[in-house]
């Protein structure tokens, strides 16, 4: 096939000078011919088409007429350089229609040399490059746009306050659409959680709108107030939405001019209307679909911005509102332990008066003291974790501090980390120094080769878990069943045992006193004072 | 109510008790111009904080201790390293805590 059509053109007669001079004539481009030294002596028809000048006026420097003054000096000097070193050139240069106006177009020269390399003529032709200089500029505009956009988006993306957020999207806009000034108008919420518009303004000092009223919901606005899309118009004044509106039917007296107004709303991922980005011109006709369609971009990003922006205030808000409560919690907290210990001060200081007379005032004033101690120190341990409770070794430091100490070998401890609720904490604490002050005065403390083991564990029951703590006695003096049950031995097997939920059972072998506590779990956190 | 047991545990130590005060308006005349060896000042004084009264005495010159109620991590700037003993406590503990101020 493609064989056969080119056997098919080469057949074809060779073609004739009249054929040539045809051929010339309707190239798509102008042409035309000089003398070696530069006179263009021949046009096409196309020349005289587009100049709509006649071949009389083509005569001489005809050709200088159909050029910009402003240029034709510069075309011309390179003009005689080209013809003066004998090699081919272009340039670009508008020319002027039939119609008087200039396009742009690209002239290229080329001279034909004999066979000394003498210049013979020059041929030359003019292609107009207006459609190739617009998508040049087109490219150029859209590059600047992605540009602008990519920055916006970037911005945005790291920007956290809502303030500057706003500014760089407003900026954005106007620099898009070639706006003389954009607003950005806004709802945010105030400390108080109450709601008001803010707004923006970029191109012209803010001052040129702070004495105008917020835009209400008028025929103009409220598409964008209500987020039903972009409003574009050539000229809002001519525009059927426009004036409509009392108390001003229009722009307020003092407002900047607008004509050209594209307005776009600014809506959140779940369809609230966070704004509007309001665009206007002094002259008409300035905004078209693509300034459009760019700004309905930059809202987006806006609204992501804004997004990211409140969500961020937000968890700073409930932050510091959370560390203001706790702060207050714990100044309660100390001004409860204050109060707590003062009234046990005050109980202390109430017993030892009433029994400054009693017989038995030193060891009975010094039980009580030991006792009210040790319940103080387990609040003062429970203040230290806030009363959020605590852990079960710390417990059993704090309760067997002052009988530990000369004699720390003689205790054995053990048993892993249990978290305790403050109730169960302090009945534990109590428990302890009763049995350790039992311990000293007539258990395995007394004596000088007597141990106490307390140890503790984990263990699983009927679907819940239990805290199993022995506490145990060797080597002290041969221990007698106490024939009446003190205070202390009360305190553990009664209180401990009601205060846990649990069960508290003490028995007297002769080889040592032992205590065994079982309470079941959990006995974490909770707040029970 | 505690002031009279802190009385009688300081004279049960063999102190005299040169002065008490219950409230911060009688506690500063006191310090000012009290004639004494050294002073236990009750951190809250009728819910007062008794630092006015450490400072005078601090400027005086006359040792004191601190008695609270608060746990050990509430305490005031400038007054870290001032010897303190919580209440509720023994006669031994203020004995031990005085001690530390007199010499």
């Amino acid at each position: 096939m493609t064989n056969n059509s080119v056997v098919t053109m080469l057949s074809l007669k060779a073609p004739e000078v009249a054929d040539f001079a045809a051929f010339a004539d309707h190239l798509p481009q102008l042409a035309w011919m000089a003398t070696p030294d530069g006179h263009a002596y021949w046009y096409n028809q196309q020349w005289y088409r587009y100049t709509g000048m006649t071949p009389e006026e083509m005569l001489g420097q005809g050709w200088r007429s159909a050029l910009d003054p402003a240029v034709l000096p510069i075309v011309v000097e390179l003009w005689f350089a080209a013809v003066a070193s004998g090699e081919p050139a272009e340039w670009a240069f508008p020319i002027k229609g039939a119609d008087g106006v200039f396009r742009p177009f690209l002239t290229r020269v080329q001279p034909q040399k004999d066979e000394q390399g003498r210049v013979i003529r020059w041929c030359g032709t003019n292609t107009e490059i207006s459609e190739q200089q617009r998508i040049a500029e087109v490219l150029t505009q859209e590059k600047l746009h992605l540009e602008t956009l990519n920055q916006t988006m970037a911005l945005v993306s790291a920007e956290l306050s809502l303030e500057r957020l706003v500014q760089i999207v407003t900026d954005a806009g106007v620099r898009l659409t070639g706006a003389q000034f954009g607003a950005f108008f806004y709802n945010t919420t105030d400390n108080r959680g109450d709601t008001l518009t803010l707004y923006t303004i970029s191109g012209v000092p803010k001052e040129n709108f702070s004495k105008f009223p917020n835009p209400r919901a008028t025929h103009v606005f409220s598409p964008t107030f209500n987020g039903e899309g972009p409003v574009r118009s050539d000229d809002i004044l001519v525009d059927p939405r426009y004036g409509r509106n009392a108390p001003y039917n229009g722009m307020p007296k003092g407002h900047l001019p607008v004509r050209s107004y594209l307005a776009v709303p600014v809506k959140s991922r779940s369809g609230e209307v966070m704004g509007g980005l309001f665009f206007g011109h002094p002259e008409p006709s300035r905004f078209t679909a693509r300034h459009e369609e760019l700004l309905v971009g930059v809202a987006a990003q806006a609204a992501i911005g804004i997004d990211n922006a409140r969500l961020y205030d937000a968890a700073q808000r409930e932050i510091r509102e959370r560390r203001e409560a706790e702060k207050h919690r714990e100044l309660l907290i100390n001004e409860l332990n204050h109060r707590v210990k003062n009234t046990l001060a005050t109980v202390q200081s109430i017993a030892a008066q009433t029994l400054r007379t009693s017989a038995l005032e030193a060891d009975v004033r010094q039980r009580i003291d030991a006792r009210l101690i040790a319940l103080s120190n387990a609040h003062n341990l429970l203040t230290e974790h806030n009363w959020q409770g605590t852990t079960l070794d710390l417990v059993v430091e704090m309760a067997l501090r002052a009988h530990r100490c000369d004699r720390e070998e003689r205790f054995e401890v053990s048993g892993p980390e249990v978290h305790l609720s403050p109730k169960t904490a302090l009945a534990i604490a109590m428990a302890l120094h009763e049995l350790a002050t039992n311990a000293i005065k007539y258990g395995a403390l007394l004596n000088e080769r007597g141990k106490v083991s307390l140890h503790w564990q984990v263990e699983q029951g009927d679907g819940e878990q239990k805290l199993h703590m022995v506490w145990s006695e060797q080597g002290g003096p041969k221990v007698t069943p106490p024939s009446r049950k003190g205070f202390g031995t009360r305190l553990i097997e009664r209180g401990l045992a009601a205060e846990l939920g649990g069960s508290v059972q003490i028995s007297y072998p002769e080889s040592g006193v032992v205590c065994i506590i079982d309470t079941p779990f959990p006995t974490t956190a909770s707040r029970e004072f | 109510m505690v002031a009279m047991y802190v009385e009688d545990l300081l004279v049960e130590l063999g102190f005299d008790v040169a002065g008490m005060a219950t409230s911060l308006d009688q506690a500063l005349p006191l310090a000012l111009e009290g004639d004494f060896d050294f002073a236990v000042l009750d951190v809250n004084l009728d819910g007062r904080l008794s630092f006015p009264v450490a400072d005078v005495l601090r400027q005086r010159g006359i040792p004191f201790l601190f008695a609270s109620g608060y746990g050990s991590k509430v305490f005031i700037e400038g007054y870290h390293d001032a010897v303190r003993i919580q209440k509720p406590f023994l006669g031994q503990d203020l004995a031990q805590a005085i001690s530390k101020i007199v010499h």
